[in-house]
């Protein structure tokens, strides 16, 4: 018996190895995985790799989003300067408030924001975030906040990206310097974290609203977290939802209870400006759920009216 | 509509990180607290045999639990009865009890649902009442196994069974609770009534037809799963070439799906010491129809040949009875995979191929294993099991399509002019994973399992090296969704 589990660990061992040997070839040869189970996007589109060095080398600003891509694409430093509002945009595409959590603890110090605007689209809490987490493995430094992630989403393309991404930091050549700031569509990196999209106009896919959103607990409780570690590092939190089209948003009921459960806790003011723009506003948007450039100047003027309304700013 | 049923079902398969987790604790403590007495291991499998049950879905521990002392206790009463009727009668109530059980969950909206059609045909609409009642996981397996008990009590193939425990882990142990293979009491009771003693060669052999099982699952089967689902769900407007792969892509996605089922179950019984009946053979190198029914789902197809060929006179009486029995086998078990006439008529067509063999006397000529001793196959050997192929990739359409309707214009399509226009598919590198899986079972086909045959008399640095390349290829290409075992199901 002993024997046994002597020679299970010592192949496991080797499997491992042989395992790194294979996906070190595969990220070499074709990064982008294809049919693999492996994402290694370096400078991709989303435009993390630009986010994460600007976080790292820009005085701080009062003013820290984060979020998904619908705080990365929909909160323009510009806007905010057009109001003597400095911000920095450290959402990321479909951030959750695990990989949330990864980040802050990378620039919380360097950014040291007096007021922190979390972008909450519901569907974010649902799961763990494997998007992100490649995003963060390709483009943010690897610390073990970021393993940390990457192991808890319980996917076998993100281990296998960790993997790589743990090979290539150590063997691998750096990181594009700089980093490319117009993405293959034409979206152009905005410096404060901001992506801009100017194409609009598209045909919507969903008219019907969503039926169920079934939060993870984690999430939630994480949420929860990444609120007091603000709070504690003297920064003001607000919790806000930025405009949808009617076909990425949910039931009444449902709408009721993320309301209730966004709104819940103390001393954190909750936006839901998801309803702003009428249904017909296609125009606005650029997609379903992504506002374009004429859609984020006005839901970040109203955004800024209201929160001045309230005192927050 | 096999993957539309069982698409949201999430309990603990053998892929799952659930089972990950769950047998190396059962298999440490199995070796170490409970190695001491067959008493303590038995009563340790079985109640991690019911947990396991319990995560499918634990109302069902009822009718398992139920299932179980009726045996049992039928084992008891059809022994101790003085005169052959007394015997007969309690057989008598056991099969009807078991098979009422499996009728009323698996058959009784079929059946319901057929008569009131059947009565339409009569200008007499019914509206019949259906219960829609869940399937219990593995109720197909255990029932059968509950009735292989009383059958061979019966006829004194085996003395009956006295301690509940050993019984009741003979028909919930987990490998084989939910999907087989359907055991024998002459085969695994005698296992189950003595301490098993760790060997490590037999732990490793084990070892390795779990790897081999899941790469066949998790690579194969899953990644054919969603090229075959948009083939069958777009039927009607793809070209014959694609309609042609799309069958064999089936055949090797249910191939793939339950023989590595199977090779994950034997593998797993075997680290905990209990070898468990072989299930699969290398069926896709067969030479014959007969061939492939040797080495297809062999528990089942021995069940079936033993408690209803043999005692229905098998192919001992005239043309008739053979033409007769060969149906009735290859009927029921196409019904046993479940209520749908594509299952009526994948086991009809079936027998349709069987028969010419068994009228000709030619269904045992193929007997041995293919290319025995050699490296590469004839050429006939070739083109047999190329025709054998071609023929069970037919018969699988029925199998796989949703209805009658469906499969019918699936093989009308496939005889299309089309054929040999470009498919338009994109299956990317699963062709060569494909190669790979027929490669290593060829090489393989001596073997008990593939990587039984492949490597065993190799040295232990190139045989890890052959299993450190699948556990990446797992790796690497498993499928990110969620694809359940298709014979869960049944």
């Amino acid at each position: 018996m002993r024997r046994f589990l002597l020679d299970l660990l010592l192949f496991s061992l080797v499997a491992l190895a042989a395992h790194a040997v294979l996906v070190t070839i595969a990220g070499t040869c074709s990064p982008a995985g294809g049919e693999l189970n492996l994402r290694y996007l370096v400078a991709n589109d989303q435009m993390l790799l630009n986010r994460v060095r600007e976080a790292a080398e820009l005085p701080p600003t009062k003013i820290l989003v984060l979020g998904s891509s619908h705080a990365y694409r929909g909160m323009d430093p510009r806007v905010f300067a057009a109001h003597d509002l400095r911000i920095f945009n450290l959402g990321s595409a479909g951030q959750t408030p695990l990989q949330m959590e990864a980040l802050l603890r990378h620039h919380l110090a360097a950014r040291a924001p007096r007021l922190t605007l979390i972008e909450t689209y519901p569907e974010v809490f649902t799961h763990r975030g494997i998007e992100c987490t490649l995003d963060l493995l390709a483009n943010e430094r690897l610390g073990a906040d970021v393993v940390c992630v990457a192991l808890r989403t319980m996917d076998i393309t993100v281990w296998n990206t960790l993997l790589y991404t743990s090979i290539r930091e150590a063997f691998g050549p750096p990181k594009p310097m700089p980093a490319p700031t117009v993405a293959t569509n034409g979206d152009r990196y905005v410096s404060g974290g901001f992506v801009e999209h100017h194409e609009s106009g598209f045909t919507s896919k969903r008219s019907e609203p969503f039926h169920e959103w079934r939060p993870l607990p984690e999430q939630l409780e994480t949420l929860r977290r990444v609120v007091g570690t603000l709070q504690q590092a003297g920064s003001r939190v607000v919790l806000f939802r930025a405009p949808v089209l009617p076909g990425n948003r949910y039931v009444p009921e449902v709408e009721a209870r993320i309301d209730s459960t966004l709104s819940a806790m103390p001393g954190v003011p909750y936006y839901d400006l998801s309803e702003l723009f009428a249904p017909t506003d296609t125009a606005l948007f650029y997609d379903d759920h992504h506002l374009d450039q004429q859609g984020v100047e006005r839901f970040n003027a109203e955004l800024i009216r209201q929160l001045r309304e309230d005192g927050v700013l | 509509m096999l993957h539309i049923r069982f698409r949201h079902t999430r309990r603990m398969r053998f892929d799952s990180l659930d089972f990950a987790l769950f047998f190396p604790l059962v298999f440490v403590l199995y070796w170490t607290v409970s190695r001491r007495s067959v008493h303590v291991q038995n009563s340790m499998l079985l109640g991690a045999s019911y947990f396991f049950y319990a995560c499918w879905d634990w109302r069902f521990l009822f009718l398992l639990g139920f299932s179980t002392a009726l045996d049992f206790v039928s084992g008891l009463l059809i022994h101790g009865s003085p005169t052959k009727a007394r015997k007969r009668t309690w057989l008598l109530i056991s099969v009807c009890v078991n098979l009422g059980f499996l009728g009323l969950f698996k058959y009784y909206d079929f059946f319901a649902a057929s008569f009131a059609d059947l009565m339409a045909v009569f200008g007499l609409e019914m509206d019949p009442v259906l219960l829609h009642l869940v399937l219990p996981v593995g109720i197909s397996f255990y029932t059968f196994h509950g009735l292989s008990y009383v059958f061979d009590v019966y006829s004194e193939r085996v003395t009956p069974m006295r301690d509940p425990v050993v019984y009741a882990l003979f028909v919930s142990f987990f490998p084989l609770l939910v999907a087989g293979p359907i055991e024998r009491a002459t085969h695994l009771l005698p296992q189950l009534q003595h301490r098993r003693e760790f060997k490590r060669s037999q732990a490793n052999d084990g070892l390795r037809q779990v790897l081999w099982g899941l790469f066949k699952k998790m690579v194969i089967a899953d990644r054919c799963a969603p090229i075959v689902n948009d083939i069958f769900a777009s039927a009607d407007t793809q070209p014959a070439s694609a309609l042609v792969i799309g069958a064999a892509l089936f055949a090797f996605q249910i191939y793939g799906d339950f023989s590595g089922y199977s090779d994950i179950a034997l593998g797993t019984a075997r680290l905990l010491g209990i070898e468990l009946l072989q299930n699969f053979s290398f069926p896709y190198f067969s030479r014959d129809i007969a061939e492939f029914w040797r080495r297809w789902h062999i528990s089942l197809s021995s069940w079936f040949r033993d408690y209803l060929y043999i005692p229905l006179g098998g192919s001992r009486g005239g043309t008739w009875m053979k033409v007769r029995n060969t149906f009735i086998i290859f009927l029921v078990s196409g019904f046993w995979h479940g209520a749908e006439w594509t299952f009526i008529a994948w086991g009809g067509l079936n027998a349709l191929y069987f028969l010419p063999l068994l009228l000709s006397n030619r269904n045992r000529i193929n007997m041995g294993i293919v290319a025995e001793g050699r490296r590469l196959p004839s050429l006939p050997d070739v083109l047999r099991m190329g025709m054998t192929f071609a023929l069970t990739c037919i018969a699988w359409v029925f199998f796989r399509a949703e209805n009658m309707g469906a499969a019918l214009t699936y093989l009308k399509g496939m005889a299309d002019p089309t054929l040999l226009s470009p498919p338009g598919l994109h299956p990317g590198h699963l062709p060569y994973l494909l190669l790979f899986c027929l490669l290593i079972e060829w090489c393989g086909r001596h073997g008990r399992h593939a990587l039984d045959g492949l490597t065993l008399r190799s040295p232990r640095p190139v045989r890890w090296g052959m299993y450190a390349f699948i556990v990446s290829l797992i790796g690497m290409y498993m499928s990110t969704d969620e694809i359940p075992f298709l014979y869960f199901q049944f």
